[in-house]
This record gives C-alpha cells, sequence and structure tokens, in this order.
C-alpha cells in the first residue's frame, strides 16, 4: 500500500463550515492531517479598525455564529476595560446589567453546547438527538428574540452594559424552559450515553494527555477533560461570576466521550447558574448613564437639550477613548475567548486583534488525529468543537 | 384520544368532501373556532387545547395557492403570536394615510423597481424617446 | 484564586483491559474495539472496582440482549406518538415578538407629515453603510430628505438606525416576508420605504406602543 492523499474538501457536511483538510492516508489510518483554513475570512479585524466602537459590535455576533453572546460579552468586557482604565475614578456596570448578561451568557452556552453535542452526535452517525435539541434551541432563539429583537445575531450586551431591558413575563419563561429542559437532556443522555456503538466510536479517539493539551494551548472542555480545573468563570471571574454557585466539570481521560460527557454535565450547571441568576435580578439600572458610552432614555432625549446633545454626540461620533490596550478573555463555551483592543486617542479602535479558541483547537488536529482510522477524523472535528466563523474571521 | 376526537370533530365541521379537500391544500385536518376573517377573504381560527405555537392558524382565500404575505398588518401581529387583539381591535391604530395591504409583488409586473438607477434610466430614455416622436 | 469543587468524570475506557494487537495487522497504536471487553461500563462507574459474579452475568445479559438499544429505542417509539411540534409553515407561523426587526418602514406623524428631518444619524451609525442620504430645503422651507435610499442586501438588521432616530422616523417592522426574485428589487428607495410605511403603520404603532416605555 502506498500513501492517499484525500481532500476532506470544503464542501463536506461533516466539515462543521468550510474546512479543508489534507488527509494522507495508509489504507484507512490517518498519518498526517493538515487543515487549509482561510475560505471565510471576512477581515473582521481590518474592518473594525474603520468603525467606532458601538458599529463593531455587530462583528462580534458573526464570529462565532452559534454562541453569539459570549462574543458580544468578551467584547463589551473589553471596551469596559480600555475604557474604565482611564477615567479618574473606578467605575463598574450596574448590578442588575451584570446579572442579565450572565443569564444570557449561559444560555448561550446551552446553545453552544446543544448545536456542538447533538451535530458531533449526527456526524458520527446518530441523527434523532439532532433534531430533538434543535426544537430546545429554537426555544432558546425565542428568548434571544424577545429581548433583543433578532433570533441569533441580537447586539444585545453591550459596551455600558445591556440595550434593553428584560420584558415583563420572560424570567417565568426561562424559568419554564429550565424545569422541562432536564428532561430533554436525560432523554438525549439516555440514547447516547450507555450506548454500545457510540462508545465504541468515541472511546479511545483523540486522547490528548494533560501536557500536551497544555503545550497546544487548549482550553474549555479540551483542557477540562484532562484533569486541568481551568475555568476562568472561577479563576478570573467577570461580572460577578464569584457570586454563583456552580461546579466546573473535570474528566480523567480525555478521549472523546469523556469530552462529551463533559459538555453534556456542564449543560446542567448552566441551569444551575440560570436560575440562582433569575432569583439575583433587582430593579435597577441596565447600562451606565452620564458616561458617553450609551444615548440616553428617548424619553429624555425629546425633552431635555443635554440628553439631545449626548444622543447626537453619541450616534454620530462615538465616545472617545484615551490611548490605552486592554485584553480581556471569557470563558465562551468552546475555549477561552479574548478580545485585544488598543485605542488611539480616536472614536475607533486603533487594533482590535481575536483570540479565537476554534483556532488553536484545530492546529492541534494534526496531533489528535495520528494513528486513527478516517472515520475518527470526523468524531475528532466534532470534538474540538470548531466553528469557522472564528477560525477564519 | 383528545386528539382523536379533535379530529373527528373536525371532520364533522366541515363534511367528508371539504375535510379531504382541506387534507389535500394543507396537510392537516383541525377543529378551531374562527376567530375572524380580513378583506381578502382569510380566515383565521384559533384552538387553545393545540399545543402551544400551533394553537393560531390561517386557512387563505386562495386555497391552491397560499400566500402568507397576504395577511394584512391587523392580522399579522396575531398569527405571530406578538399580541391577542383580532384584527378588528388592531384596526383601531389605523392612521389616516393608510394604504391598502400590497402582498409581496416580486415577479409580477407590480413589482418595485427603484428609479433613477440605470437599467430604468435606459427605460426612461426610450420613453421619453416615444414621447417626443409623437409629438 | 477561589475554591474549586470540581465533579469528575470517569473515562469509560478506565474500565477496560490493557490493548492487545489485533491479528498481524499492526497498525501502530491504534486498536480496534471488538478485542476489548466490557463496553457496558458504566461512566460513573467507581474505579478499582473488582467484577463481581452478578456484574459479569448482567454484563452479559447486557450485551446478548441489547439492553441499552433497546431502551434507546423505545424511547424513540415513544417520541412516534407524541405531539409533534412541527409549525405547519404557510398556515401557522412562529412567534414573534414586539421588539422583533424586519423589514424597514419610514413612519409619518398622525396628520400625514413625514417625520425624518435628514438628520443622518441612521446613515452614520449604519454599520454596513446601507444607508444613504440627500437633503434639501423643501419648497416650503422645512428640511427634508430628496433621497433616502436603503440597500437591504447591504443591511445587517441590526436596529441601529432605529435606536438613533430621534423622531422615530426610520423603524424595522415585523415583516420579514419580502423576499424578492432580483436583487434590484431589494435596493430600496425613499418611496418605497414611505409606502411600508403607510402599509404596515398599524402594526407597528401598536409594537411602539408595546414597547415604547424600555427604549
Amino acid at each position: 500500500m502506498k500513501n492517499f492523499t484525500l481532500n476532506f474538501g470544503p464542501q463536506h457536511p461533516a466539515a462543521h463550515g468550510v474546512l479543508r483538510l489534507i488527509v494522507e492516508l495508509d489504507g484507512e489510518t490517518v498519518l498526517r492531517v493538515e487543515p487549509h483554513i482561510g475560505l471565510l475570512h471576512r477581515g473582521t479585524e481590518k474592518l473594525i479598525e474603520s468603525k467606532t466602537y458601538t458599529q463593531a459590535l455587530p462583528y462580534f455576533d458573526r464570529l462565532d455564529y452559534v454562541s453569539m453572546q459570549a462574543q458580544e460579552h468578551a467584547y463589551s468586557l473589553a471596551v469596559e476595560k480600555l475604557y474604565f482604565n482611564t477615567l479618574e475614578t473606578s467605575i463598574s456596570i450596574p448590578e442588575r446589567a451584570a446579572v442579565i448578561r450572565i443569564l444570557f451568557s449561559e444560555i448561550t452556552r446551552l446553545l453552544n453546547h446543544i448545536m456542538a453535542t447533538t451535530t458531533h452526535a449526527m456526524d458520527v452517525g446518530a441523527l434523532t438527538p439532532f433534531l430533538w435539541a434543535f426544537e430546545e434551541r429554537e426555544k432558546l432563539m425565542e428568548f434571544y428574540e424577545r429581548v433583543s429583537g433578532a433570533r441569533m445575531h441580537s447586539a444585545y450586551i453591550r459596551p455600558g452594559g445591556v440595550s434593553y431591558d428584560l420584558p415583563i413575563g420572560i424570567s417565568d419563561d426561562i424559568y419554564k424552559f429550565i424545569l422541562q429542559y432536564r428532561k430533554r437532556l436525560e432523554e438525549i443522555e439516555d440514547m447516547l450515553i450507555n450506548n454500545r456503538i457510540w462508545k465504541q466510536r468515541l472511546v479511545d479517539v483523540g486522547i490528548v494527555s494533560a501536557e500536551q493539551a497544555l503545550n497546544y494551548a487548549f482550553t474549555g472542555p479540551l483542557l477540562r477533560g484532562a484533569g486541568i480545573p481551568y475555568d476562568i468563570r472561577k479563576i478570573y471571574p467577570y461580572d460577578g461570576y464569584d457570586k454563583y454557585n456552580f461546579k466546573i466539570v473535570i474528566g480523567e481521560e480525555n478521549n472523546s466521550y469523556t469530552r462529551f460527557i463533559i459538555r453534556m454535565k456542564e449543560m446542567y450547571e448552566s441551569l444551575e447558574i440560570i436560575e440562582q441568576a433569575l432569583n439575583n435580578l433587582r430593579p435597577g439600572l441596565i447600562k451606565i448613564e452620564g458616561l458617553n458610552l450609551n444615548s440616553p432614555d428617548r424619553a429624555l432625549i425629546k425633552k431635555d437639550m443635554e440628553s439631545c446633545i449626548s444622543h447626537f454626540k453619541f450616534f454620530s461620533e462615538g465616545f472617545v477613548i484615551p490611548a490605552n490596550e486592554a485584553y480581556a478573555f471569557v470563558e465562551a463555551p468552546k475555549g477561552e475567548f479574548g478580545v485585544y483592543l488598543k485605542s488611539n486617542d480616536t472614536a475607533k479602535p486603533y487594533r482590535c486583534s481575536i483570540k479565537a479558541p476554534g483556532f488553536l483547537h484545530l492546529q492541534g488536529l494534526n496531533m489528535m488525529c495520528k494513528d486513527h482510522l478516517l472515520a475518527d477524523v470526523v468524531t475528532l472535528i466534532g470534538t474540538q468543537d470548531i466553528v469557522f466563523g472564528e477560525v477564519d474571521r | 384520544m383528545a386528539e382523536i376526537v379533535r379530529y373527528c370533530k373536525g371532520v364533522l365541521q366541515r363534511g367528508v368532501k371539504e375535510s379531504l379537500k382541506t387534507l389535500y391544500y394543507t396537510g392537516e385536518l383541525k377543529f378551531g373556532d374562527l376567530i375572524g376573517t380580513d378583506k381578502v377573504g382569510n380566515r383565521y381560527f384559533e384552538n387553545k387545547e393545540e399545543i402551544y405555537g400551533r394553537h393560531r392558524w390561517v386557512e387563505y382565500a386562495n386555497r391552491s395557492d397560499p400566500d402568507p404575505t397576504t395577511i394584512p398588518p391587523e392580522w399579522h401581529s396575531w398569527i405571530h403570536h406578538m399580541s391577542d387583539k383580532p384584527g378588528s381591535e388592531m384596526l383601531a391604530y389605523s392612521p389616516i394615510y393608510k394604504r391598502e395591504h400590497l402582498a409581496n409583488p416580486t415577479g409580477t409586473d407590480n413589482a418595485y423597481m427603484p428609479t433613477k438607477y440605470l437599467f430604468n434610466i435606459e427605460q426612461q430614455k426610450l420613453k421619453e424617446e416615444e414621447e417626443e416622436k409623437k409629438h | 484564586m477561589s475554591m474549586i469543587t470540581s465533579k469528575f468524570v470517569k473515562g469509560a475506557s478506565s474500565q477496560l483491559t490493557t490493548p492487545q494487537t489485533f491479528g498481524a495487522v499492526c497498525l501502530g497504536t491504534r486498536n480496534f474495539h471488538s478485542s476489548k471487553p466490557n463496553l457496558h461500563a458504566r461512566w460513573d462507574d467507581q474505579v478499582d472496582q473488582r467484577p463481581t459474579f452478578k456484574k459479569i452475568i448482567d454484563d452479559t445479559a447486557n450485551t446478548f440482549f441489547l439492553t441499552e438499544i433497546l431502551n434507546g429505542l423505545y424511547i424513540t417509539m415513544g417520541f412516534f406518538f407524541a405531539k409533534k411540534c412541527t409549525i405547519n409553515y404557510p398556515f401557522e407561523k412562529g412567534p414573534l415578538s414586539p421588539r422583533f426587526r424586519g423589514e424597514h418602514a419610514l413612519r409619518r406623524y398622525p396628520t400625514g407629515e413625514e417625520r425624518c428631518i435628514a438628520c443622518k444619524l441612521c446613515e452614520a451609525i449604519c454599520p454596513a453603510q446601507a444607508i444613504t442620504i440627500e437633503a434639501e430645503p423643501r419648497a416650503d422651507g422645512s428640511r427634508r430628505t430628496t433621497r433616502y435610499d436603503i440597500d437591504m442586501t447591504k443591511c445587517i438588521y441590526c436596529g441601529y438606525c432605529q435606536e438613533a432616530c430621534p423622531v422615530d422616523a426610520i423603524v424595522e417592522g415585523p415583516n420579514f416576508e419580502f423576499t424578492t426574485e432580483t436583487r434590484l428589487e431589494l435596493l430600496y428607495n425613499k418611496e418605497k420605504l414611505l409606502a411600508n410605511g403607510d402599509r404596515w403603520e398599524t402594526e407597528i404603532a401598536s409594537n411602539i406602543a408595546a414597547e415604547y416605555l424600555y427604549r
């Protein structure tokens, strides 16, 4: 037998976007996997340089398009860090804004893990949990739509807080969702976790030792599966995560099966956090007022001259941040998502650099695919949870 | 069990021939209260016992070519579960300059064409030349 | 560094015995699973559990009688008889909220006067630069636009123009079924937007009445 090079092409139902993998095979065993990326490159970082800080926000929704508000959260934290460090007094966003942000970050985590686990299952062959879980995803996107107006790219979490307040009745509906969601998760688990076919496909595929995971800069479930308890929500808490009571899920042996279970268990933990966040909601402001970070309330604009001027200045020029640089990172569902912003004295960022977890995970695909069979490549792309919006930007 | 009862009520409400036609055109038979009708002839039904999200539906006037854009704004919010007010109550919000609702005219002669666009400028010039020739 | 309480997830392969090479075809470190016993280890079994006689009998019975596969089939069969959640689209429609961002419309005052005063805030804030405005004094001296184009193919439907407008002229209405057969029809100009506004004002007004306290 001689080496056979296969193009696991950009158009492939299991390639999770546009991934071109050049796979060198010896029979059925993979010798080497070489990802070619850049087919979805949209020039995000360069385009952001010519937009104001508010105008740059919709770009972040569209980076990892299955977990939208996690990216917005990272960007908002970066802008706030950039701006508040230049002010003389130390301020932070209002408490209600922080609670709403955490609520929606955890809803985003549910959205992403549903997508990751069940599309992974679909690629491997289990076609039904995908459909059951996507009905739950529809319900979650209905929450996104009720609060912001758009089902997916919501532009809801903004620098300075949140754009609109929660409509009446949404907390009750989120609570009802939580009550029935556990049962759905149990149904999907019953289908898959003990199934011998599932175990045969996933156990022993993609074992990554802790040392290798740290060397390849894996974060998220790929790192936690190896036993390293690194969760940014616990170690570098942001927006009040240290007040919430939840466990992080780590595994002992880092194969695809363990990572699948970690994602399922993280969904249960997210439900706990959502319930605590709903209990923590108190009346209050939802965005910082006074600084030019958002426009004032519409009722004030039509009466008060200063608010009208502030509204006009905000929407035409934006807010000016003195020269500073900041890096903010969040525990996005896929790993650590970071935004580096550098400002000069203008209303537009001088440079924005995005650290996407999928980019680094894809680099480790070659190491993970060594000596596996061709069908395991599909399993591994699914377990690494690659979404091309953030890999290519 | 309750579903079978509803199904039979749907058949009885309409009669056998009509219910077979409904099954052909819409794909399912449902029994519901008629809430209202609009100018074009679409009929709006509701049945609270169905699963939430499927409890309001339309039967279009033109059965062989159901066009969801024929639903006028006063019924649009009702059918999309935005509000509970049926069309007759929503008309209270209508302004004095209200225009007749137009279904999506794409593909027909009524389709919207942006004026002052190159394609139309040529046509406009042709029209002007024809009119000059007439005079 | 805060105390981390964590849950441990045992990998199922910790139950499996040492790997065996399968026959003469040695393909590196990858092993075929059929050579490994005990696929019925549960993921939450305790490590170092000595296999008892009961466990061996249970595992053999599970292997031969396909227990967990039949359990999965039973769950799926349950869904066969359950109520389906699929919406029958043209006849039933999905839920929306008054905040929904759809097709744009230019509104008027209740007297019929158009609201837009050509302040160009929407043009300035649009992230996709989809709005183009030209303005001139009208015959009666008031400030109005002569040209107000929204390129709906560039628009990202973010809702910023509706937030920016100080007079509530440009709004994103609740209509999303405005698909066209050519791209030309999606380059909206002022007449089309005003006409949209006149047609959909009933619903836009009721949505704004439901939403104005939040904005």
